[in-house]
């Protein structure tokens, strides 16, 4: 696990498109449609932002390319994305941490300081 | 999709160019289908969305395909193999070589003609040994002063072409500017010619993919000739011999930094750094010895007008060079990198 925190905490983009994946895998639009939905039309990714992180990930090997699809109007292909065990493993290193914030934010507010 | 659509569509795949082509050859597909479904989208809430939309996207490429560009320069996935000792010391020796037949003469020691023959027979015996290597980067000064003299010779076909520029303004900056680029034009034809060959001849193609690779190879040949302008710049100059000194020493440095550097940018700026810090060896050096020379049949001393003539060809030289060591090889490289296919580089 310590090499899982010792790249924490996450950007926000990242922590997203990894939650994005973890259900399903998914191709780029649709992770960018669902990054949409999970921040609650907060974060709207660029296909630009998109695969500028999807690179960083797949060097990373938090993510990998799983399925190839075929488009419709073309004979080339889409590729889908997926989340390794590793980018799982940060994921949910990820979500601990900021259950950890969450905790300590909520004692804190709870005991009238803020 | 409409032709508004269609224009977006085109003008966001003309903006992937903007990416390093590694990038472009892994996503851009994907790129351009995810835009597309994207603008779809936005198509179907309105036109100011699809403003939205197409502005968002139009900053983030612009800002992706930067970020993209330095991270793929500041890494080194790409390292430029470092030269052993011996490599290293045969690539500085066409710039040693000058410092070496020109410092004698400022203690008033003159070498031996005969002293030419043997080191020219050095020259071509370095150039075949490069040549049947591969065109390793120690050869290529050897191959830049040999391609150099060539361009010095075919120079004297451009002559006749500017003969009625002559005759229209013979004193104008601009004709004695473009009369010292004459010596570098032949590199136009010289630069492309070697990258042919290269790409032709088997036991060659391995500095064809150096130069699809790292497009500063074609700037370090080319830099190989600087010993020869250095030479004709001080052509007639007398006690000429102390900032020719200067300047070699300062070419033998530059092409030993660039030997040493791992990373591309910093190896062409090394190079820029070392013709600049040349010129202004030559411009100072002009100023300096001016007064003191005596041209002509009859010996007079130059004239205020003679200083502004020189500084114009001085700096004329380097702006050409700096053409012909940046500009030409680095669109030749990248034609190349373009044009061929990954798996072949």
């Amino acid at each position: 696990m310590a090499q899982a925190t010792d790249n924490l905490p996450l950007s926000e983009t990242t922590f997203y498109i990894l939650l994005a994946l973890a259900p399903a895998p998914k191709h780029g639009y649709a992770i960018m449609k669902e990054v949409r939905a999970l921040s609650d039309e907060r974060i709207e990714l660029s296909t630009g932002t998109l695969y500028g992180a999807l690179k960083r990930l797949l060097e990373t090997g938090w993510i990998e390319p799983v399925r190839e699809r075929k488009m419709r109007a073309s004979l080339r292909l889409r590729r889908a994305y997926t989340l390794t065990a590793l980018g799982r493993s940060m994921l949910a290193a990820e979500t601990k941490r900021l259950e950890a914030l969450v905790k300590v934010a909520r004692t804190f507010t709870a005991k009238g300081r803020v | 999709m409409n032709a508004e659509q269609r224009l977006l569509k085109w003008v966001y795949a003309l903006l992937l160019n903007l990416y390093p082509r590694a990038f472009r050859d892994e996503f851009a597909f994907e790129l351009q289908a995810d835009f597309e479904d994207a603008l779809r989208a936005a198509a179907e809430r309105g036109r100011f969305a699809v403003i939205v939309f197409f502005l968002r996207e139009l900053r983030d490429v612009v800002r992706a395909a930067l970020v993209e560009r330095w991270k793929e320069n500041s890494m080194d996935s790409n390292p430029i193999p470092r030269l052993g000792r011996v490599a290293v010391g045969f690539a500085v020796v066409p710039f040693a070589v000058l410092l070496l037949i020109t410092l004698p003469n400022a203690f008033r020691i003159y070498l031996p003609p005969w002293i030419a023959p043997p080191l020219l027979t050095f020259f071509g015996l370095m150039i075949l040994i490069g040549l049947a290597r591969g065109l390793p980067e120690w050869c290529l000064p050897y191959v830049g002063l040999c391609f150099g003299i060539a361009a010095l010779f075919s120079a004297n076909f451009m002559y006749p072409i500017l003969q009625p520029l002559y005759r229209v303004s013979q004193a104008a900056w601009w004709v004695t500017a473009l009369n010292e680029g004459v010596l570098w034009w032949g590199w136009l034809i010289l630069l492309p010619g070697l990258l042919l060959v290269t790409a032709l001849v088997p036991p060659l193609r391995s500095f064809y993919r150096r130069v699809c690779q790292d497009w500063t190879v074609l700037s370090f040949a080319v830099y190989g000739a600087i010993p020869m302008v250095l030479l004709l710049t001080f052509d007639e100059y007398l006690g000429e011999e102390w900032y020719v000194a200067a300047a070699c020493a300062v070419l033998i440095s530059s092409a030993y930094l660039y030997l040493q550097r791992h990373r591309h940018t910093q190896r062409v700026m090394v190079l820029v750094f070392g013709l600049s810090l040349c010129a202004g060896i030559v411009i100072f050096a002009k100023w300096i010895l001016l007064p003191y020379q005596l041209w002509g049949d009859v010996p007079k001393p130059p004239t205020p007008d003679t200083f502004g003539y020189e500084l114009v060809r001085a700096l004329a030289m380097w702006g050409w060079m700096m053409l012909m060591i940046v500009v030409l090889p680095a669109l030749l490289g990248k034609l190349l990198a373009r044009f061929t296919p990954m798996r072949a580089v």
